[in-house]
Parts: C-alpha cells; sequence; structure tokens
C-alpha cells in the first residue's frame, strides 16, 4: 500500500467517526439558524402561514427604527456586562479564600459549585420566592428582622427588575467562573511566588503582579463565556419577571420568543434572532481568537 | 504576631462560611418552605423554621398533581439523550484526537463555536420544521435536540482525555488484529472513564435541566418534562410555595444525585482546558 492511500484510509476512518455528531449538529442547530436567516426577509405569521411573501429589509428598517428594540439593547448591555463583571470579581475573591483553603477542599468545591448544576426553573421558582415582594424572606428579613428597611421593597417592579434578575444570573454563574479561575490558580508556578518573597513581595504585590498576569489568560476566557451565557439566557428571566413589567428586564431571546410565540410574527423574530446570532458570533470570534484550545493541532 | 494570625484565620472561616451559605441556603430554603403549611406561608414576619412540620406538600404534586407523569417523560428522555449524545461525542472525539483529515481545524473550530450559538435563534426556524416533519410535541423530536445541545462541549471534553493516551496502545490493539472502532471500544474508553463520566454528568444536565426547546415545542400536558411542568405550575399555583418547594426539591433530585457521585470527574473535566492554557 502506498503511502497516501493510507493516508486516504486515515481521512476516511476521520470523516466516518465525526459524521454523526456533524450531521446532528447541523440538522438540528445549523439548519435552523439559516433557515432563520431566510425568514427575516419574509413577513411570515404563524396565524397567516399559508399567505409568506419575501419583503426584503422591511424588517430589519422596522426593528432598527423602533424605539423598544434600543431599550431592550440596552437591557442586553446593562444585564450581560454586569452580570459579567460582578461574577468575574466575586468569583475572584472567591477562588483566592477557596484555594488557601487545606481542609475537605473537594466537599466544599462541590458546594461551591453546586448553583451552576441546578435546573433553570429550579433556579427562577427559589429566587422568585425568596424575592417575593409580600412573603418573601429577604423583605422579611430586611424590614421585619433587621429593620433595615421601612417597608418591603417589590423586588420586580419596574425600577428594580434588571438589577434583581442580574443578581439571580450572578448567583447562578458565579460558580463556574470561580471553579475555572480556582483551578487557574492553583496551576501557578509556585517557584514565583518563592522568588517574590525572597524579593519581599508583600501580599498586595504578589496578587498584582504575578496572580493576576498569571491568570489573564482563564481571566479573559471566562469573562467571554459569562458575557455569552448571559446573554444568550432565557429561562430563569423568563420564569421571574418574562421580560416585565413593560419593557423593563427584557433581553433579546425574551423579546425573539414573545415575538414569536406570543405575537406569532416569525418574520420579525427571525430578524431578531438573527442580530441576536450576530452579535453573539462578534464574541465567540474573539473567544476564537484569544482561546488556546484554537492552537493546537 | 500570632494573635494577628489567629484574628485572619478566624476572618478567613467566617467568609468561607458567608460564601457557602450564600451557594447553598437558597436551596436549602426552598426545603424548608416544603415543610411548611399553607397557612404558615402567609404570616408575616416570614419563620424560618416550620411551627408544624409537615411531609404533606409532597404526596400532594406527586400524587394529586401529575410531576410523577413528568419525571418519568423527563428520565426518559434524559436518558435516551445522554446515551446517544455519550456516544457520539466521544466518537467524534476520538475521530478529532487520532485521525488525520482535511479541514479538521476548521471543523474544531466550529464545534467550539456551535456551543455559543443562542437557543433563541434556533428555535423559530427549527419549531417551524418540527411542525413540517411531524417532531413537534413528540418525545422523539425532543430526544434528538436535547442529545445535540450538549455535543459541542462534549466533544471538546472528550478530546481532551483522548488525546492524553499514549498512541502505543491502540496501536499495539490494531497490530493485534483489532479494527480501529474495536481498538477504540476495547482500549480507549475503557481507559477514559472518568472523562466519560464527566461528558455523561454534563450532557445529563443539560438536558435534564433544558426549558425554553421544551416550552416552544411541546404542548400536550401529559408529554411535558419536568422542567415546564414546573414552569408551567408556577404560573398557575404561584401560592402554594410549600408545593412549589416540593415540586422543585423533587426536580432537582436527579441532577443533584448525580452531580454528588460524579461532580468530582465534571469538574475536572471542566477545568481541564482552562489550566492547560
Amino acid at each position: 500500500m502506498g503511502k497516501s492511500k493510507l493516508a486516504r484510509r486515515e481521512a476516511i476512518r476521520g470523516f466516518l467517526f465525526i459524521a454523526p455528531a456533524f450531521i446532528m449538529l447541523f440538522a438540528f442547530i445549523m439548519f435552523p439558524i439559516i433557515r432563520g436567516f431566510g425568514f427575516s426577509f419574509t413577513d411570515y405569521n404563524l396565524l397567516k402561514s399559508w399567505d409568506r411573501n419575501i419583503i426584503g429589509f422591511v424588517n430589519y428598517t422596522k426593528a432598527l427604527s423602533d424605539p423598544d428594540f434600543y431599550q431592550v439593547l440596552g437591557n442586553v448591555v446593562k444585564f450581560a456586562f454586569g452580570v459579567t463583571i460582578v461574577s468575574v470579581i466575586l468569583s475572584m475573591a472567591i477562588a483566592l479564600l477557596l484555594n488557601s483553603v487545606t481542609k475537605c477542599k473537594n466537599i466544599i468545591r462541590s458546594l461551591v459549585f453546586m448553583p451552576w448544576v441546578l435546573p433553570e426553573v429550579v433556579v427562577g421558582s427559589i429566587w422568585r420566592w425568596i424575592l417575593n415582594g409580600d412573603k418573601g424572606l429577604l423583605n422579611s428579613i430586611l424590614a421585619d428582622r433587621l429593620q433595615i428597611m421601612d417597608s418591603y421593597i417589590q423586588w420586580f417592579s419596574a425600577g428594580f427588575a434588571l438589577l434583581s434578575v442580574g443578581v439571580v444570573y450572578v448567583w447562578r454563574t458565579y460558580p463556574f467562573v470561580t471553579i475555572m479561575l480556582s483551578a487557574g490558580l492553583s496551576s501557578i508556578d509556585r517557584e514565583i511566588y518563592e522568588a517574590a518573597d525572597i524579593d519581599g513581595c508583600g501580599k498586595v504585590q504578589r496578587f498584582w503582579y504575578i496572580t493576576l498576569p498569571q491568570l489573564k489568560y482563564v481571566l479573559t476566557i471566562c469573562s467571554l463565556m459569562a458575557l455569552i451565557w448571559s446573554m444568550n439566557g432565557f429561562g430563569i428571566l423568563n420564569i421571574l419577571t418574562a421580560g416585565g413589567p413593560g419593557l423593563s428586564s427584557t433581553t433579546l431571546p425574551i423579546l425573539i420568543y414573545k415575538t414569536a410565540f406570543q405575537k406569532f410574527r416569525f418574520g420579525l423574530a427571525a430578524t431578531y434572532s438573527v442580530i441576536q446570532f450576530a452579535i453573539i458570533m462578534v464574541f465567540s470570534i474573539i473567544y476564537l481568537k484569544i482561546t488556546k484550545a484554537a492552537g493546537e493541532d | 504576631m500570632k494573635k494577628m494570625k489567629l484574628i485572619l484565620k478566624c476572618l478567613k472561616i467566617i467568609a468561607l462560611v458567608v460564601v457557602l451559605l450564600i451557594a447553598v441556603f437558597p436551596l436549602v430554603w426552598m426545603l424548608i418552605t416544603s415543610f411548611k403549611t399553607t397557612g404558615e406561608l402567609l404570616e408575616i414576619p416570614v419563620t424560618i423554621w416550620p411551627k408544624n412540620f409537615t411531609l404533606a406538600a409532597y404526596p400532594e404534586v406527586w400524587i394529586n398533581k401529575p410531576f410523577m407523569i413528568y419525571i418519568l417523560n423527563s428520565l426518559k428522555i434524559t436518558v435516551c439523550a445522554t446515551l446517544i449524545g455519550m456516544c457520539v461525542s466521544s466518537l467524534a472525539a476520538y475521530g478529532f484526537a487520532k485521525c488525520r483529515f482535511p479541514f479538521k481545524k476548521p471543523l474544531m473550530l466550529f464545534v467550539l463555536v456551535a456551543q455559543m450559538f443562542p437557543s433563541s435563534s434556533v428555535i423559530i426556524a427549527l419549531f417551524d420544521l418540527y411542525k413540517f416533519y411531524g417532531l413537534y410535541d413528540t418525545h422523539l423530536g425532543l430526544i434528538f435536540l436535547y442529545s445535540t445541545i450538549s455535543l459541542a462541549f462534549s466533544i471538546w471534553m472528550m478530546y481532551g482525555y483522548f488525546k492524553g493516551v499514549p498512541k502505543e496502545l491502540e496501536e499495539a490493539a490494531i497490530i493485534d488484529g483489532c479494527g480501529a472502532l474495536k481498538a477504540f471500544l476495547m482500549v480507549i474508553v475503557p481507559i477514559s472513564r472518568p472523562g466519560i463520566a464527566a461528558v455523561g454528568v454534563y450532557a445529563f444536565m443539560c438536558a435534564w435541566n433544558e426549558y425554553m426547546y421544551a416550552l416552544v415545542l411541546t404542548t400536550t400536558e401529559s408529554k411535558y418534562v419536568i422542567s415546564l411542568g414546573l414552569s408551567r405550575f408556577i404560573t398557575e399555583f404561584g401560592t402554594y410555595w410549600n408545593e412549589m418547594g416540593a415540586a422543585s426539591i423533587i426536580a432537582t433530585l436527579p441532577t443533584l444525585l448525580l452531580f454528588l457521585l460524579l461532580g468530582k470527574n465534571l469538574i475536572t473535566g471542566l477545568t481541564a482546558g482552562s489550566v492547560k492554557g
């Protein structure tokens, strides 16, 4: 057998191994996204599905000239960046704490990680109950027990909804980032610290000049993932506020869902979903450029 | 100086307790709530411990409300999806780790990006396609979909494990007369068991916890999965928080148990990629 024949056989074998995965990814994820792109140029309405016309960029101009849409985009920016920044800072602190613990390491790590494992709907129901305006635990503790506040706060009212939802998403997101950073921390070469100690480096300097630069890679990767996840977030948001009151906590996935499955305007919803896809792709490409996983052969 | 150290140590323990409380307490609060009577839930200020401890909420949601059906539906769909997902992702990861073929790198990068794709961009046309192919409102449709959603991440996790397996091992197997598939099944899979466990936990969690697709793609109540059933319950029986608590605990148990058993594998699998950098 010639060498090229062997190589060809190996290539065919490789393709056969990856074929099932790619068929599934294409059929259930890629193809619908492409088809959705096609929908965005039509006036497809679920209630009049027989009457579907190509209308060009009408949906796009409609979306981009709608002030409500910009309010939603503003929410996305506030929500996603807020959740990411708070999660990463909080996680950094917790990871430093966790890595200084020597006893019961595995149990503590598992417990910290737990919120990330819970079903989204359960997270939603838990916090809907704790943040309940009349019978919720948080109001009762703050107003009745600690008496910090005079009256109960409606955590899901227009002024607070986005903030409350953001806090819950932080609770959901930080465990993952913490575990990643904690693993990153323990992979830093101890000798660097020892050298720094000999040079008389203080604790703050140590963190600033050694830990942070060494963690730069993990930090950026985690931030990007947290950002993308919170922009894609739907379940918890839908359970907690369903985007309301009004548009106060509506992000793009909620807007897409409501436009498509409550107003049945598939064409317009598809347009929003193309915009959503484009935004996510921008951050995904940054992720690809940075990630070292892509650098492997 | 010694005193200083002691104070620091105490502060550290307090901080650790606070961290653990924040992580665990919300779920515990749901558990406590599930032991209360409906009357006690209306009291202000909120009672911390149940005054009249009762387990009544559990049989209520399990027998009188259709939660048993939801759980069985979810179990069926999740187990099928997990098994399919594990097979498909480990085959693909093996192909990527051990074979050379054209366009390998762009294909791998595609997999990496595919895990970021927003489900809200998939759902509109998918609904349309499911209606057309008769997969709408069927468990089969959800099984296919749920096997796919965890694929991308699983492939990358497995890829890391398979890369670590020495090439000599499978070469020896192939010399012994094994085909590539047999070498994979008899040699690679047994060694990579921790990785396969991690992928299994991840795939199970993804399928069990999924909500958006179930919300859009099922409509018959007897076909609901647990996440959808639970969300409907919140909106319909919004004030029965003890039953809500019981239902939430029931819905959480399978993932939580699996996580407690195999969570260590999952954490190692998830972090492996980040540390390598």
